[in-house]
């Protein structure tokens, strides 16, 4: 590995630069400007990175393949929206119960796939995803059918209103926040470690005296409730839900966040979200194509980078760092290229 | 009684382009351990390619088989692009490869085809029959036949030529199979393109049944794998049951109780075959691979 040539002290000062160059980055976007199509852009990203989040922690971490986020986006989009304009419950009630709510499902959705084995799950939850795309065509007296619901009010917490898109920024930039700093730290503690033993080797897990239940429950509710605050985000922040953005081909996109950036990485999620979400709304005529770059891309990423951008080899594709892996791949880089530039054979080990 | 009977048939035709598309399905699962997942959408691609060779005016008896055979190569295509290259990896990786692959096929059909919903030239004329309180029409009864027909021929060389037997073998066991002289990529190859070819055949009857649009190979993948899962994985008669039942089943929920939660429904059926009974009515019992 390139990464154990490199000095720690510039390592580190390195990863702090970048993040705080990053972070300086984010919180001035709105300040400085930036056209509204930019802004709504990174909101967009915004909603979608506790969705890549939860769908790491099922699929990356859990090791569990789950083609049903979009549904739990779903129930928390329409339970946010619902309880909003038919209840006139706050917001931030709302946004609650719409991530609690989508986690009851998650935890009971869990419970039978205990039972099966990985390629029955699969099944389950685009089962689980197509019962909850048909009921939200065909409940009309509650969804109001494929005309969705619409009016959805900006979110409000007491007597502030968040509603312009620079407002609305810092309110989903600090929900994602949390949803990152809190994800960082399950993943880093008992739960985290517990989790990867699991997607290792079950049975040496279950031998090692791990509660396979219950951790994988656990991964399924934690994942699912963020999908649910996230489509409570989306609800509030285009004011309107349909049934046609809770497809299967919208869990596909969930669960190519998370791949590209690399299963098992934090950082590499946010960044899948950040390129899928961005990419076709920057170059336009990408859009049209969308769908077939990325299946092509899921096809050839698998093919020589099953990893993903950041995470490392599959086997163990773990949070070790994905930042500080992303350096050394750079610094390797840069190092292959003038070793190749004065004639020197290079090795490939990136 | 006449409405019973009525979706008894409208079942049994259904149910017998489910098992056959669900044959091929189960015969790479038993193979390779591995959801095809862009089963359906090599099936709704074969199906529109039939569509447009009958509308530059090339007879049914030439372009069906012309466009079964188009299926088959997809499929090898799809085996040899997107599966064989991770096959051996871990066990999430193939299965992604073949999500990517399915939304591949599905999008370039879309760019060509568009998304619409389609009638595809009803080659068999549909007319009616009635035998006691049976009414049926042609078009069903030659699904009926037809697809029992190749399912039993394909049934016939699995079980008793030699190339059946070292099909078996190679689902048994790939590095045993190969000591024993089998070409074993050679048999997967073969497996991947009667699957594609059989899928087609189904998708054709399917669309001339219904119609055809891009969503049918998404939906062809779900009920292939439900109608599996119902029968048993890895065992032909089982996909032929499963995909009948499913027939039968979806015929009776949408005649008795509510058509628009049909595909609810079987999906809810499908969930709780899954927790009773994981290996379907003819499943062997698998050894869980930990």
């Amino acid at each position: 590995m390139m990464g154990q040539h490199l000095d720690p002290g510039r390592m580190r000062l390195a990863r702090s630069a970048i993040f705080g160059v990053g972070i300086v980055l984010v919180l001035a976007l709105p300040r400085v400007g930036t056209s509204d199509f930019i802004l709504r852009m990174v909101i967009s990203v915004m909603i979608a990175v506790p969705v890549a989040l939860g769908q790491n922690l099922i699929t990356g971490f859990g090791g569990m393949l789950s083609m049903g986020q979009a549904a739990f986006y779903g129930i928390g989009a329409y339970t946010s929206a619902l309880l909003v304009t038919h209840a006139g419950v706050p917001w931030p009630i709302a946004l609650v119960a719409a991530g609690l709510l989508a986690c009851f499902f998650g935890f009971l959705l869990g419970f039978p796939c205990l039972r099966v084995n990985s390629d029955y799950l699969i099944l389950m939850t685009i089962g689980f995803g197509e019962i909850f795309k048909i009921v939200a065509y065909n409940w009309i007296e509650v969804t109001h059918g494929p005309r969705g619901i619409f009016g959805i009010p900006a979110p409000q917490i007491g007597p502030l209103l968040f509603d312009t898109n620079g407002r609305i920024y810092y309110l989903y930039l600090a929900i994602a926040g949390l949803c990152y700093v809190s994800m960082k730290a399950l993943v880093s503690s008992h739960v985290g470690r517990a989790l990867i033993a699991i997607r290792e080797d079950e049975l040496a897990a279950a031998a090692m005296g791990i509660n396979r239940a219950y951790y994988k429950i656990l991964a399924f509710a934690v994942g699912s409730f963020w999908a649910g605050i996230a489509g409570s985000m989306l609800a509030h922040f285009v004011s309107f839900v349909g049934p046609a953005s809770f497809t299967v081909d919208e869990s596909l996109l969930h669960l190519q966040y998370a791949i590209l950036g690399g299963l098992g990485s934090l950082t590499g999620s946010v960044l899948g979200a950040v390129i899928l979400v961005s990419l076709p709304q920057v170059f336009q005529p990408l859009y049209m194509y969308r769908m077939l770059l990325s299946g092509g891309l899921m096809v050839a990423l698998m093919a020589w980078r099953p990893q993903g951008i950041l995470g490392r080899s599959a086997a163990a594709a773990t949070a070790r760092k994905p930042l500080r892996s992303l350096i050394a791949r750079l610094v390797t880089f840069t190092r292959l290229r003038s070793a190749a530039s004065q004639g020197k054979g290079a090795t490939r080990d990136v | 009684m006449e409405y019973f009977a009525k979706q008894l048939i409208n079942g049994l035709a259904l149910g017998s382009i489910y098992a056959l598309v669900a044959v091929g399905y189960n015969m790479v699962y038993g193979i390779l351990q591995l959801i095809n997942f862009a089963h359906g959408d090599i099936y709704m691609f074969g199906s529109f390619i039939s569509l447009s060779l009958s509308r530059i005016k090339i007879p049914f008896a030439i372009g069906g088989p012309l466009a079964a055979l188009a299926g088959g190569l997809t499929a090898l295509v799809v085996e040899r692009v997107a599966y064989r290259p991770v096959r051996g990896a871990n066990r999430i990786v193939p299965m992604i490869s073949a999500v990517g692959a399915a939304l591949v096929i599905r999008n370039v059909a879309l760019l060509v085809w568009g998304p619409e919903t389609f009638s595809h030239p009803k080659v068999i004329p549909a007319n009616p029959i009635s035998i006691g309180p049976f009414t049926f029409n042609t078009l069903q009864l030659v699904i009926l036949v037809l697809a029992t027909a190749l399912m039993g021929l394909f049934m016939l060389l699995v079980r008793s030529t030699k190339l059946g037997k070292a099909t078996r073998a190679v689902s048994q066991d790939i590095p045993t199979a190969r000591l024993m002289g089998i070409e074993a990529n050679r048999i997967i190859q073969l497996v991947y393109f009667a699957g594609g070819f059989l899928g087609v055949a189904g998708g054709i009857l399917f669309s001339m049944y219904y119609a055809i649009w891009i969503g049918m190979g998404f939906l062809g993948t779900m009920k292939a794998w439900t109608a599996v899962v119902l029968g048993g994985i890895g065992s032909l008669k089982g996909a032929f049951v499963g995909g009948m039942l499913l027939g039968l089943a979806e015929a009776f929920i949408s005649g008795y109780i509510s058509s628009a939660y049909r595909d609810a429904i079987s999906f809810g059926i499908l969930m709780l075959v899954l927790l009773v009974r994981p290996t379907g009515l003819f499943g062997q019992q698998l050894a869980q691979r930990a």
